[in-house]
């Protein structure tokens, strides 16, 4: 029985010092998803402070401790990833504006790379036709001579 | 045999807890003072300057000493962090020899809340 009671107080001091370091990863996700171009980012980390977090949450309440650590990591990492979330949706409309003007951009240039091409090749089919015009009337030239 | 368990108390939690984000800020300004990471802003690709762009180069030139180069915003971010190098230890240290830990505790949670709030509003406005 006091071995029990040892392994289950082992397991809450474990769950908190789990409970402490996904609360410091919970904070600094948080502050980092604030930074616009950046902020998505934060999203990865939060997502494991949320894991990070439910297990110490979870075997502190059945132990009857105080669930107030893992509780305010699991609300940090929530809002940090929604945050994140924000900035990813942000980003992504910035990306496809981006695109869009790429797009555009490429378009443009095919006309105006097909707008050369053509030309280079009628002027070289004008210049090919006047070069035989002149071969053709030398050689007629020359047998009338 | 009796099983030795160690207890986590409140003040060894608060100390856990600060050492945690002492070291990790420490390793960040030092990795920065070293050059061994660069953060590109995705923005800068498509031309867009954001609020927070050149804040690696600012927490640079902090480091190196050139204050007068940076923006209000970048020198907060770099109090924000930088600060907690200070008040981490001298939070620990306070809770370790004095005996008004709890007063200690709320007042650094007011303080670091207060820190906060402010990074947020610049961040937003």
């Amino acid at each position: 029985m006091q071995h029990l009671n040892n392994s289950e107080k082992q397991n809450t001091e474990i769950a908190k010092v789990f409970g402490i370091i996904s609360l410091v990863i919970a904070i600094f996700s948080f502050i980092f998803s604030f930074i616009p171009c950046v902020g998505y980012y934060a999203i990865g980390p939060a997502v494991f402070a949320i894991l990070f977090s439910i297990a110490p949450f979870l075997i502190l309440k059945k132990a009857g401790r105080k669930i107030g650590i893992p509780l305010a990591s699991l609300i940090i990492s929530l809002v940090a990833v929604s945050i994140g979330t924000y900035q990813y949706i942000t980003y992504k409309e910035v990306f496809e504006k981006k695109d869009e003007i790429n797009e555009s951009f490429e378009e443009a240039n095919k006309k105006f790379e097909e707008a050369v091409t053509k030309m280079v090749i009628d002027s070289l089919e004008y210049h090919t036709k006047k070069v035989n015009d002149s071969i053709n009337e030398t050689e007629n030239d020359s047998i009338e001579w | 045999m009796k099983q030795k368990t160690i207890r986590l108390s409140g003040n060894r939690q608060y100390h856990l807890f600060n050492g945690l984000i002492f070291i990790l800020i420490a390793i960040g300004l030092v990795c920065l003072k070293l050059n061994l990471f660069t953060v590109q802003c995705v923005y800068a690709k498509v031309g867009i300057t954001c609020k927070t762009c050149g804040i690696t180069r600012a927490f640079r030139a902090i480091l190196n000493g050139e204050i007068s180069r940076v923006s209000n915003l970048q020198l907060y971010v770099f109090i924000l962090l930088g600060g907690q190098l200070i008040i981490r230890p001298l939070v620990s240290y306070l809770l370790f020899f004095t005996k008004k830990h709890k007063a200690i505790m709320k007042a650094d949670i007011f303080i670091t809340a207060f820190m906060l709030i402010f990074y947020i509003i610049f961040m937003i406005t």
